[in-house]
């Protein structure tokens, strides 16, 4: 019996002591290891490029087979083509328009917007009807839609034709489970803004904007499609389907996958987006010289499509009207008609595309629930090749886990009683016991003096609100040259950073024998900074990953603290290069003066009119913790 | 010839020795809009005497009811003008007053016997009515006729329940004319067998093709009982039968014109008339134009100014089918979404998200007098009501201008009673004068409640249908009528989860029992010896292990 208990209290020891070993195992291992964790972050960014890793085809990636994508049979015909001439005044336009839909039977009416901006108030319509479903009892609808003006700024004129043809064809049928929207916007995204929100009961949802309200109701709008066709040709080349909604939010993926599935059933060639961008087509022209193979060539085409997707979406700004739809959880995408300037031979013709229009409609129609399979979380480098979460997540949590695990090595080396060595239990050879120094127990405190990194982390968050709102308030300073406002915000992050090092000394009078100090300032500012990149991780992935490529690394090299004034000077600078003035000025490098300030003004845009969040994230959750550390590396 | 004609007057006489005091007729209006739509109501209407059976005499007298309406609906576009009985809302709606003293048991307990009966009776899912369902209205359907301190209220929608032929053959089996011979088998005259299967498929009710009836755009079917009795064994039962529906020959012909006729519209003819009937069957037929048609058929109308209709009349025994042919037949589409009515009622969600949202109702009153209505709306417990959000604006109906509400049009009521989690829903009863050539704007919020997940329907993420709000009318002068509007039905998505995860938990506890299990059964079925240091020493293979004993070093 003694030996059972003797041989329990041994096993018990063992036990404790192995946990305590494989702890300190694990820490010395993340201490050693985290920093690679970045670079395996980055390194899985770079595989999952390659094309063996992504889906293939939209038919194998539709998880919901309610929708029998492209199955359905329809029926649009030639002779069902209307076309009118549209006209370019907006009240003509708006009464042409009802006239057309109520000539169709449709349950239609006009909204008015008023929009202020400055002084000036300017008045936009949108026309709207409704085909009630006929047997369906009308708690459910699919939205069509059409802006005036395209996201490429043309106007509009032969999708506003499609529809109007579709909304005199589809009241023939009576298989519509589902009301169908035709709503014909006008004023740009703020009009398409005005209408959803005013369908869902918010008739003053912005100073500025005045809206009378809806009188027709459908049921809930569950599915959309937003149709962007330009001008008045004939044909088209290719249809650009665009995804990316307002903020990074994306439509349920089976959306743009049996939108694709209905094109490619009538033959009719699809892609993502309108086209690649000058930036993207420039370095893909560059490998393309160098001769380096097809593989590797394929591998690049895979590589700048996943890199203009997250740019994209890192910003977050509406490439087409069917962005502001996942705000009110209706799963929509853009399509829009490519001609292309030197083709020929386009092909697409009113009847292809109403037919494509049809089909994807006939897929809503089947779907009896909301979209609740697949994913909401993807990316996309062609309209061919998907990205489920699983794929993309670990890479871009990766590139910034190390932070939380630093945050924590430094939280234990923070406190300044007693050191961990200290800690440490002895074994009595006479008890076979582990024995605790004297002093020591399970409630001892260790105190850690974290009033100070408190104050400093809150104050800059302080700080740079302030200096955010007093820029929204008066965005007339925002019209002096980029360059300009770049090196006032780099010389005010510089100057606050500096004037903060005498009233820290205040209360720090030897930051070298305070050790603990700036260790807890440190991190304090990694665990913020790894919770703000963690979170906006899973809401737009790609931010994250944008934020978290340049601080990672150059809070790594940079976020200690140093006596020599040189090497403080470039740590600082190292630091402010990746804080938002660094990637603002990688922003005027690459765009230029017109470019950069045409992206500023699009966010700002999206900021005031549309409920942006990108840049308020950027600016008051991660600007500050750059703040913070480069009074760490001043200060100390 | 002659043989047909004495056995056809044999069968009246008959009919009418056996249905002592027993009635019944019947009336199909067709009535067509300049849109072309043609809404056919097909009304029946039987009176039962106490001696007489019948199903739901049989359910009426059994449950105490003095009066009870029942309609299955499928589709919104209901054209109220053409109707004679109001439109009704998808889905089933039922309502009963019933007998306060009764012999078998509480109105409550007959309540959910009832909605048991009518299931087994209409083969429809009306025993999901429950008292989790269920309100007691107060002012919303007061009636003449019922005495409301004699007999308790009950009402219940069920917005979801699909109509379907499975209905409507129990329906059109109540009828002493329908398409069944062993209706008419209580008819024991041998010399009335060959008028029996003649009339199998006679009257209006021959019409009844589910392929065009179900094909509607709007389609309701309803049955209304009331029972009165002189004394206590002197009762009969009124039992109306109308079927509402609301075809298109528009949309159903390829030239899209308004021309059409009965077999064009149901695919079949009349039967001739039912014998059974006391008074001759009428086919009223009134038409968008006054003239520049023609009809079709052996049988030429006749109009009748006080019915504003064309009349024809149905013969014994003779087929009968007739149709319009308009020299210009063009539809004037745009009158579809024109309404005349002079009270509307809209109602529709507001905010976004599973996890709050509001209600918006919007009355407007083109009357130029003040109307007084009642508005009864019945919400299901999830959704959880904020009383102190209810708010009432009223504009003008043209300048859009908020009026200032004054004198006799402030007077409002409210009856509220607050739901009770899975036992009896939210109803708030609402009474208030509307002014003149008005809209009043009703809304309230509510959060939506996160229910348990077998309390989920199969499809979870549609959502939950909740009933239309009623809007009762009350008369304005004494030569009108009390009438009821109903509202849109509304599609309420809860918070909803994820159902595959139950089986992601399903094979992870099992994992972790079967760790356990390993784990205990491993402790509980091995020896447990000393301890025996020399075993403990390092084995010759674990180079990587430091030469030392459990304890510390030797």
């Amino acid at each position: 019996m003694g030996s059972l208990i003797s041989k329990a209290t041994a096993t018990d020891a063992q036990r404790i002591q192995r946990a305590r070993a494989t702890l300190a195992r694990a820490l010395a291992l993340v201490t050693r290891i985290g920093p690679l964790l970045s670079v395996f972050g980055l390194l899985g960014l770079v595989a999952i490029a390659h094309s063996s890793v992504s889906k293939k085809g939209y038919p194998n990636n539709i998880d919901e087979n309610a929708m029998l994508p492209a199955q359905a049979s329809v029926y649009f015909a030639p002779s069902d083509v209307r076309m009118l001439s549209v006209p370019w005044d907006s009240d003509q336009r708006a009464k042409l328009l009802l006239n057309q839909l109520q000539s169709a039977g449709l349950d239609s009416a006009t909204q008015h917007v008023w929009v202020t901006k400055g002084n000036v108030t300017e008045k936009f319509t949108n026309v709207y009807g409704i085909v009630r479903a006929p047997r369906a009892s009308g708690t459910e609808s699919v939205l069509l839609s059409a802006p005036w003006i395209c996201s490429d700024d043309q106007f509009n004129e032969n999708g506003f034709n499609y529809l109007m043809s579709l909304a005199h064809y589809i009241p023939k049928f009576s298989h519509w489970s589902k009301d169908l929207i035709f709503l014909f916007s006008d004023g740009g995204l703020i009009g398409t803004r005005a209408w959803l929100e005013a369908y869902h009961g918010f008739d003053e949802f912005h100073p500025d904007v005045k809206v009378s309200p809806i009188v027709y109701h459908g049921g809930v709008i569950e599915e959309a499609l937003n149709v962007e066709f330009p001008g008045t040709h004939a044909r088209y080349d290719t249809i650009g389907i665009y995804v990316q909604g307002l903020n990074g939010q994306q439509p349920n993926a089976d959306v743009p996958m049996t939108a694709a599935a209905a094109a490619s059933s009538y033959s009719v060639p699809v892609r993502l987006h309108r086209s690649r961008s000058e930036t993207g087509q420039k370095a893909v022209d560059f490998m393309r010289q160098l001769n380096l193979g097809k593989s590797v060539m394929e591998y690049v085409e895979g590589a700048v499509g996943l890199a203009e997707f997250m740019s994209i979406q890192a910003v977050g700004i509406p490439m087409a009207h069917h962005a502001l739809f996942p705000k009110f959880k209706i799963e929509g995408v853009t399509i829009a008609g490519v001609k292309d300037d030197q083709s020929t031979s386009a092909t697409i013709d009113a009847q292809r595309v109403c037919l494509v229009i049809e089909s994807t409609l006939r897929s809503f129609n089947s779907l009896l629930e909301r979209l609740h399979h697949a994913f909401w979380f993807y990316m996309m480098f062609s309209i061919y090749d998907y990205l489920p979460i699983a794929f993309y997540i670990a890479p871009v949590i990766l590139l910034s886990a190390n932070l939380v695990f630093q945050a924590f090595l430094l939280f234990t080396e923070g406190e300044f009683v007693l050191s961990a060595k200290e800690l440490e239990p002895t074994v009595d050879e006479k008890l076979k016991l582990l024995v605790r120094p004297a002093g020591v127990s399970s409630f001892l405190k260790s105190p850690r003096p974290l009033q100070l990194p408190i104050a400093i982390v809150s104050l800059c968050y302080s700080a740079v609100w302030i200096c955010y709102r007093l820029a929204t308030s008066y965005p007339s300073y925002l019209d002096q040259p980029l360059a300009v406002l770049l090196g006032y915000a780099a010389a005010l992050q510089f100057a606050v950073s500096i004037l903060a090092v005498p009233a820290l000394r205040l209360f720090v009078k030897h930051p070298e024998s305070q050790p603990e100090q700036w260790k807890l300032l440190k991190s304090l500012t990694y665990s913020a900074l790894g919770a703000t990149l963690l979170t906006i991780s899973t809401l737009n992935p790609s931010l994250s990953a944008l934020l978290a490529l340049p601080i990672v690394p150059a809070a790594y090299i940079a976020a200690k603290p140093s006596k020599n004034v040189a090497v403080k000077l470039f740590r600082m600078l190292l630091l402010q290069a990746a804080s938002p003035v660094g990637l603002l000025g990688l922003l005027l490098l690459g765009l230029g003066e017109s470019g950069a300030r045409h992206v500023l003004q699009h966010v700002w845009m999206v900021e005031y009119w549309l409920e942006g969040w990108c840049v308020g994230a950027v600016v008051c959750a991660f600007w500050p913790l750059c703040l913070a550390l480069q009074i760490l590396v001043a200060g100390f | 010839m002659r043989r047909l004609v004495a056995i056809i007057i044999a069968a009246w006489v008959s009919i009418s020795a056996s249905a002592a005091q027993s009635t019944q007729h019947e009336t199909l209006h067709l009535h067509q809009r300049p849109s072309g739509r043609v809404t056919a109501h097909f009304a029946f209407a039987q009176s039962v005497a106490q001696s007489q059976a019948h199903a739901l005499d049989d359910i009426a007298r059994g449950f105490g009811i003095d009066e009870m309406a029942l309609s299955f609906t499928q589709g919104t576009r209901c054209d109220s003008i053409a109707t004679k009985v109001g439109c009704r809302p998808p889905g089933v709606v039922l309502w009963a007053w019933m007998r306060n003293n009764h012999s078998l048991s509480s109105v409550d307990t007959r309540w959910s016997a009832l909605t048991n009966a009518l299931a087994g009776t209409f083969c429809a899912s009306l025993n999901f009515i429950t008292p989790e369902n269920s309100a007691e209205p107060q002012s919303s359907f007061t009636h003449s006729s019922v005495n409301s301190s004699l007999s308790s209220l009950r009402y219940a929608s069920l917005p979801r329940e699909i109509t379907c032929t499975e209905n409507l053959t129990p329906w059109s089996k109540l009828l002493p004319c329908s398409t069944k011979v062993n209706h008419l088998a209580h008819i024991k005259d041998r010399k009335m067998k060959p008028y029996c299967i003649l009339g199998s498929k006679a009257g209006i009710a021959s019409l009844f093709n589910a392929y065009a009836i179900y094909d509607a755009d709007y389609h309701s079917m309803s049955v209304e009982v009331s029972r009165k009795c002189t004394s206590d064994t002197e009762c009969t039962t009124e039992i109306r039968q109308d079927l509402v529906v609301a075809l298109d020959p528009v949309r159903k012909g390829y030239q899209r014109n308004m021309d059409w006729s009965l077999q064009f519209l149901f695919g079949k003819e009349v039967a001739g008339s039912c014998p059974l009937n006391e008074i001759e069957t009428n086919i009223l037929v009134t038409l968008p134009k006054a003239e520049g048609f023609e009809f079709e058929g052996k049988v030429k109308p006749v109009y009748n100014d006080e019915k504003n209709a064309w009349v024809y009349s149905l013969e014994l025994a003779k087929q009968f089918s007739m149709g319009v042919k308009y020299s210009d037949s063009k539809p004037d589409l745009s009158e579809k979404s024109k309404s005349t009515e002079l009270i509307q009622i809209h109602r529709h969600l507001t905010g976004y998200g599973r996890e709050r949202g509001g209600i918006k109702i919007r009355i407007s009153n083109r009357d130029t007098k003040p109307r007084t209505v009642t508005l009864l709306e019945v919400l299901p417990w999830f959704i959880k009501l904020y009383m102190h959000t209810l708010q009432r604006t009223t504009y003008h109906i043209t300048s859009q201008e908020v009026l200032s509400l004054s004198g006799e049009v402030v007077n409002q009521t409210l009856k509220y009673q607050p739901a009770i989690p899975r036992i009896r829903p939210s109803v708030i009863e609402l009474t208030a004068t509307l002014p003149g050539e008005s809209i009043t704007v009703f809304t309230f919020q509510f959060d939506r409640a996160f229910i348990k997940y077998t309390e989920h329907p199969p499809d979870a993420n549609r959502g939950f249908d909740t009933g239309a709000a009623i809007l009762t009318v009350h008369p304005a002068s004494r030569t009108e009528k009390e009438y009821r509007l109903f509202s849109d039905v509304l599609l309420i998505a809860l918070p909803t989860p994820d159902f595959s995860m139950p089986y992601n938990v399903i094979t992870m506890s099992c994992t972790i029992v079967a760790l356990y299990f390993g784990t205990v059964f491993n402790l509980i079925v091995k020896k447990l010896e000393g301890l025996d240091d020399s075993q403990l020493k390092k084995k010759w293979w674990m180079f990587w292990v430091k030469e030392r004993s459990v304890l510390g070093k030797k």
